[in-house]
């Protein structure tokens, strides 16, 4: 079975993506839903930072990175637990998370392909600019914030087994990321307490690291041992998960659909 | 003069059906106050964080900057709680499924029905919340205003609230024309724009948050009216603004009625 | 005075058409081609104050929709409606609190969160129902419709049954004049639709109220309505009594005679055999040659048992929407 994993997460990739297709408006206010932070956020630290101080290009990064990373899995997953359908999934001969997986990256390919247009406009309306090495040494910390954010939302996602309210919980989760990923300020501009404090928790991994990296505002070693700090989190994420889903299904189990 | 009463006795009719649906899971109680509380605290902490760099954001001190949030929180909670429930899911469950039919055989007008016929009662704690932070932000700036700004203050605050009930409606009636279309959430993401004090934006925009979708008559003019001498110009503006956005919500209600053509039989 | 006047009235709708194919979806992206469904065509007709009329008609023939614009929900493209003396789609408050539409599909709107008794509360206030009026009304629904174990119970709890019985209980609170009911007993068992079906004639008895009709299910109309309208393709095919319409589409009655000593060359002067069980046999007879073939049945034959029969409405209405009238 562990070979099929990629195929299995291929094909469900593959179907989101067309069944996706269909709903482009939605695709469309999804984009603005999560554009618009990183937008207000550079309109508002533009007009605090004196000219040329300004985190232009890196709130325009943070505009892509937040659509590539964008996690939804308390739509996706938790609802099929409130409505029953997750039985299904629990009959399947496949490791249920491959649903889940495979959505989010069709959701996100659709993210991107209508967002980055918007970004590449805002970067030349604002006159982003970004240098080519940088920008590559970003793609693997953004494929680490994907990972990270995915495994965040999802963790809490399988709250759905305890209670109603996961929208709430998933909600507040979001806050954090809003305030201490680097949306609310660019975690460089924290004061300090809570700027020692950000660095630390994973928010940052997730989605401030990979537009700062981009912007040349974390360089070279520290960039790479920013992204061994995303593994970690990462690895730790998963095995909390992994856990947590396995009381979950025992406990869906017992109370039933 | 008697369907103002009856208005009224239906919206408080309606809020009250609202309360007891939401009562009926207790829960949601602590959860959505919780949340409104956190949200409210988050902005707070933005704000913070970029006095922290500055002691000007385009002009406003911390202070000020309060006002504008309370404000805008008062606002936000009146549109929360009673319009957003209801035009949310107009395209969806109103025309699509029909529930508009149920509302167009009822006497009572349409527009009220369709836009304020029930509630979000919890979301209401957001109104005390925002005159709190008004109160903070008055405190902090050490000035107690005089009657007459909380006066006009009142007056924007009040036509701000039509502006906004009227931009849903007239976003809610394009649905008639194109009924996929969810402009609601859009609406809803614009809406931040009205957080921040309009003159961080540039000039176009400003220009166009102004005068083409009025975020900025939200909580920036009627904040200006509470921390700033009397600016006549602005008052008339933001009533004109009122006038004209109700005008328009009308007219496309009433002309997209007349093509309803209704779900499928 | 009559209680419904529709004159000419037509509705008609654009509807996008496309083929199938890519080609033919990028081009409609960038001109659109159209349709035009003729969904009302000059239908025109009276219902008298206390009335109640049958609409009947193949699904699409423009029933609904005509409903809708005698109610007020739809804007007709021409023709006139007035209904106790008014332009439904003015919607002006007296009008519409003389009025219901209950529809079998959706019979419940509102907040289904709500109890039975919320939302004839929330009713009250909206149709403006004096107090002493509201017990009066709701004490009597409650026993026609025997709201009693439904009143404390949520409205998406309901079964379809229920909820037809809360749908018309709220609709009736408020004694509409004009009551129009949009199949009324759709996906309702057997008992459930013969409950409706003797509520609905009581009350129209009571209260005098003109009731206005659609349902597919023929037992519905030949319990309640006396005049029939037969909708087919957007026009009035047929408006008359119930009778003469079967007697005009279906100008035979059937006799099923039990002979048992019978065999089909005795049939060949008095009637056609069409079936034959075991020792019953069916015959078809034109309706004015009924009273002579029985008397010579009963005189040649040794009858055990006889039976004249009208053809069912339903092979009735059937062959009307095949054929026309």
């Amino acid at each position: 079975m562990n070979s099929r994993i990629p195929q299995l997460v291929a094909i469900r990739v593959r179907n989101q993506f067309m069944d996706w297709s269909g709903a482009w408006w939605f695709t469309v206010t999804l984009v603005a839903n999560h554009a618009i932070g990183p937008l207000i956020g550079l309109v508002v630290w533009s007009a605090v930072m004196p000219s040329g101080q300004a985190p232009v290009s890196y709130y325009v990064a943070l505009v892509a990175v937040q659509l590539l990373t964008a996690s939804f899995e308390n739509h996706t997953f938790s609802e099929s637990v409130y409505d029953g359908r997750v039985s299904h999934d629990l009959l399947k001969p496949q490791p249920v998370i491959i649903g889940p997986v495979g959505e989010n990256i069709a959701i996100r390919v659709w993210m991107g392909i209508f967002g980055l247009p918007l970004t590449v406009v805002t970067a030349l309306l604002v006159g982003a600019s970004y240098r080519w090495s940088e920008a590559l040494l970003a793609v693997p910390a953004l494929i680490g914030a994907a990972v990270l954010r995915f495994l965040w939302t999802w963790l809490l996602a399988l709250a759905a087994f305890w209670t109603e309210r996961v929208h709430a919980i998933v909600a507040f989760g979001n806050i954090l990321i809003f305030l201490l990923g680097g949306t609310a300020a660019p975690i460089a501009l924290l004061p300090e307490p809570l700027r020692s404090i950000a660095l630390a928790l994973p928010f940052h991994a997730m989605l401030g690291l990979p537009a700062e990296i981009a912007t040349g505002a974390v360089q070279g070693s520290d960039a790479g041992s920013a992204i061994l700090l995303q593994l970690g989190w990462g690895v730790a994420f998963a095995g909390v998960a992994a856990v947590v889903w396995r009381r979950g299904v025992r406990r869906y189990a017992v109370i039933g659909a | 003069m008697r369907t103002v009463l009856k208005v009224a006795r239906l919206f408080g009719a309606g809020f009250s059906m609202s309360l007891r649906q939401t009562l009926a899971f207790r829960v949601n109680l602590a959860f959505d106050i919780v949340m409104a509380v956190v949200q409210l605290l988050s902005t707070l902490a933005t704000v913070l964080i970029i006095f922290s760099r500055t002691d000007s954001l385009a002009g406003w001190t911390r202070p000020e900057v309060f006002v504008l949030i309370g404000t805008f929180e008062l606002i936000s909670g009146v549109k929360t709680t009673f319009v957003d429930p209801n035009l949310a899911n107009f395209p969806t469950r109103g025309i699509r499924e029909g529930h508009l039919d149920h509302q167009l055989l009822q006497p009572a007008p349409s527009m009220f029905l369709v836009s304020l016929g029930t509630a979000a009662p919890l979301a209401a704690v957001q109104i005390p919340l925002g005159l709190v932070v008004v109160g903070m932000g008055v405190s902090m700036g050490g000035q107690v205003p005089g009657p007459g700004a909380v006066v006009v203050w009142l007056l924007l605050v009040g036509a701000a609230t039509v502006t906004m009930w009227a931009v849903g409606m007239l976003l809610a009636s394009l649905a008639f024309w194109a009924s996929k279309l969810d402009l609601q959430s859009l609406y809803g993401n614009a809406w931040q724009f009205a957080r921040y004090p309009s003159d961080i934006y540039a000039k176009p925009l400003r220009f166009l948050f102004t005068y083409v979708l009025p975020l900025a008559l939200i909580a920036t003019v009627p904040a200006r009216a509470l921390v700033r001498p009397f600016d006549l110009s602005s008052v008339l503006l933001a009533l004109a603004a009122g006038v004209v956005a109700v005008g328009l919500a009308v007219v496309a209600w009433r002309r997209g009625l007349k093509r309803y053509t209704g779900a499928t039989s | 005075m009559a209680a419904v006047v529709v004159r000419d009235l037509s509705m008609t709708y654009r509807v996008p058409v496309r083929q199938g194919g890519l080609a033919a979806a990028l081009k409609s992206v960038v001109r659109r081609r159209y349709r035009e469904v003729h969904a009302v065509r000059d239908v025109s007709f009276e219902v008298a104050a206390g009335e109640v009329v049958g609409f009947v008609g193949p699904n699409g023939a423009g029933k609904t929709t005509a409903m809708k614009m005698m109610s007020g929900l739809l804007h007709p493209t021409a023709g006139t409606v007035e209904v106790l003396g008014y332009t439904p789609w003015q919607r002006r408050t007296p009008f519409l609190k003389q009025i219901a539409l209950v529809r079998g599909s959706q019979p419940t709107g509102g907040l289904q969160e709500l109890t039975v008794l919320d939302s004839l509360q929330y009713q009250r206030v909206l149709y403006e129902v004096p107090a002493g009026e509201y017990r009066r009304n709701l004490d009597e629904l409650c026993e026609l419709l025997e709201l009693g174990p439904l009143l404390e119970r949520q409205l998406r709890a309901l079964s379809l049954g229920e909820k037809m019985r809360a749908g018309l209980a709220l609709s009736l609170l408020y004694r509409p004049k004009v009551l129009f009911l949009d199949e009324p007993t759709l996906g309702l068992d057997v008992s459930a639709a013969a409950a409706i079906r003797r509520f609905l004639a009581t009350y129209a008895g009571q209260t005098g109220a003109t009731v206005l009709l659609t349902s597919h299910y023929m037992t519905d109309v030949e319990s309640l309505c006396r005049r029939l309208i037969l909708v087919d393709h957007g026009s009035v095919q047929y408006d008359g009594p119930l009778d003469q319409l079967s007697a005009r589409l279906s100008p035979y009655k059937l006799i099923r005679v039990s002979a048992p000593s019978a065999a089909k060359e005795d049939f060949a002067d008095i009637a056609e055999v069409v079936a034959t069980h075991d020792i019953s046999w069916d015959l078809r007879v034109p309706r004015d040659q009924v009273a002579r073939a029985t008397s010579m049945l009963l005189t040649t034959l040794d009858v055990v048992d006889l039976a004249i029969e009208e053809p069912s409405l339903e092979n009735v209405i059937d062959r009307a929407y095949r054929e026309g009238v």
